[in-house]
């Protein structure tokens, strides 16, 4: 218990860790999932053609094979990053494919009549796009969204293997260093747990929030 | 206001609308009636280019609303539209439904917006149900916020796409009462509908078609005692 006490505050840091790494994925992953999925469901094969050759590939590999290529095979191309945003783009390249196909099933949800009528109350597309479509989608795409980042979050732990200093690499670091393997990785699940519930709760009180039926 | 020359207009290989010409003066309430499948419903649509049309023109205020020099969106924004399936925006109250386009489309001000909205929902009917989403209003108090909603640019011309036929019986007459006392205020209108006692007792002028034409025109009275065509005399014969 005394142990547990002192390795916390190295675990909460890692924690911290975890969550920037979630927070600023989730914000990429939200921008690639909303324009891949308009381009998606753009008429024109030019774009739509290089979104789903991307969507599926994304989908095809493991995230550990997507971090590795970012991570370890940019840097060949020339291209350095530092590596906790390297995770980051490893994170919102892999899970952005997944969340385009939400929210394009959010764009398709929508009815469309209210388009239609939106047309002709002589609203451009980008107009009736930001005021009728997404407001509406975002709704629908919102409860997948949110496993999607549990599955991010849970994801993010794989990030490790890069040597970012993340929870589950932290603690790996404590417990080889300690040998103490069952304390630190059962704080390291409890911390887990603790940060999935926060955000499905948060999703939870969001969704109700922007409910409009019943 | 309007003309129509021949208009033809195909989805693949069938001809729905087979050279329709047509004028609607400034003030004229315009019923068109034929069977379903006739073509009522793509005429009225090709009118704000909701649907493209392949052959033929169409005039508005003297604009070729084909021509790109003029901007669609404009030109639709003076042309209301009511739905048979009603389509209000579903994540918007009543008077959030009435102000969008206003704001977005005109530039009006929210105060302004609002107070016109105000205005128009009393005359429907609904001054009460300014907050009402529209899942909480019935398909009737739906359709007058509809009509409200497209009053709200107002527009030039009003189409009706048989904006009853969806409604349970009993909500009609709520409706086409909305509908009426619009046309006694010389609004212009094009009302596609199967509801000959709106025809009666609203319509300057009813046209019939049948199979993509114009059968026949007239005054009510004309279309549905005197009508000329057999096809006319089969069609009225069947609704009234």
């Amino acid at each position: 218990m005394a142990y547990a006490l002192i390795v916390a505050p190295h675990l909460l840091w890692g924690a911290l860790v975890t969550i920037q790494l979630v927070l600023a994925s989730a914000v990429g992953i939200l921008a690639v999932g909303l324009l891949i999925s308009l381009a998606k469901l753009s008429r024109w094969m030019i774009i739509r053609l290089p979104a789903k050759v991307y969507v599926d590939f994304a989908r095809s590999i493991p995230l550990l094979v997507m971090l590795f290529l970012v991570v370890f095979s940019l840097p060949g191309l020339g291209l350095k990053l530092p590596v906790f945003w390297a995770g980051v783009l490893g994170l919102v390249l892999y899970y952005g494919a997944y969340e385009a196909e939400i929210c394009r099933s959010g764009i398709l949800a929508i009815d469309k009549g209210q388009i239609e009528a939106a047309v002709a109350l002589g609203m451009r597309p980008v107009q009736v796009l930001r005021r009728i479509t997404l407001p509406q989608a975002l709704r629908v795409a919102l409860p997948p969204t949110g496993s999607l980042f549990i599955g991010t979050l849970k994801g993010s732990a794989q990030v490790a293997v890069v040597a970012l200093p993340e929870l589950l690499r932290t603690g790996q670091d404590l417990a080889v260093s300690s040998g103490r393997f069952l304390t630190i990785y059962l704080m390291v699940t409890l911390v887990y747990l603790g940060m999935t519930f926060l955000i499905s709760t948060g999703v939870g009180i969001l969704e109700r929030k922007l409910r409009i039926h019943d | 206001m309007i003309d129509v020359t021949d208009l033809h207009k195909w989805f693949g290989d069938h001809h729905v609308l087979r050279g329709i010409t047509l004028h609607v003066d400034r003030g004229e309430v315009l019923v068109i009636i034929g069977p379903s499948g006739s073509g009522k419903t793509t005429l009225l649509r090709c009118l704000n280019r909701l649907e493209e049309y392949d052959k033929g023109t169409i005039h508005i205020e003297g604009k070729d609303i084909q021509d790109s020099r003029h901007d669609i969106h404009q030109i639709r924004a003076e042309i209301g539209f009511v739905f048979q399936r009603i389509n209000l925006f579903s994540h918007m109250t009543a008077l959030e439904n009435l102000i969008e386009a206003p704001m977005l489309v005109r530039k009006r001000s929210r105060v302004e917006a609002e107070t016109q909205a105000h205005k128009l929902l009393e005359r429907v009917g609904l001054r009460t149900k300014a907050n009402a989403y529209p899942h909480q209003l019935s398909g009737g108090q739906q359709q007058r916020v509809a009509i409200a909603r497209a009053l709200a640019m107002e527009p030039k011309v009003m189409l009706f796409d048989e904006a009853t036929s969806a409604l349970d019986p009993e909500l009609v007459g709520e409706v086409l009462d909305v509908m009426e006392s619009l046309a006694h205020t010389g609004t212009t209108m094009i009302v596609v509908t199967h509801e000959m006692g709106f025809a009666k007792e609203a319509a300057d002028r009813v046209i019939v078609m049948d199979e993509g034409v114009l059968v026949e025109e007239g005054s009510p009275a004309d279309i549905f005692e005197r009508p000329k065509h057999a096809r006319t005399a089969a069609f009225v014969s069947r609704i009234l």
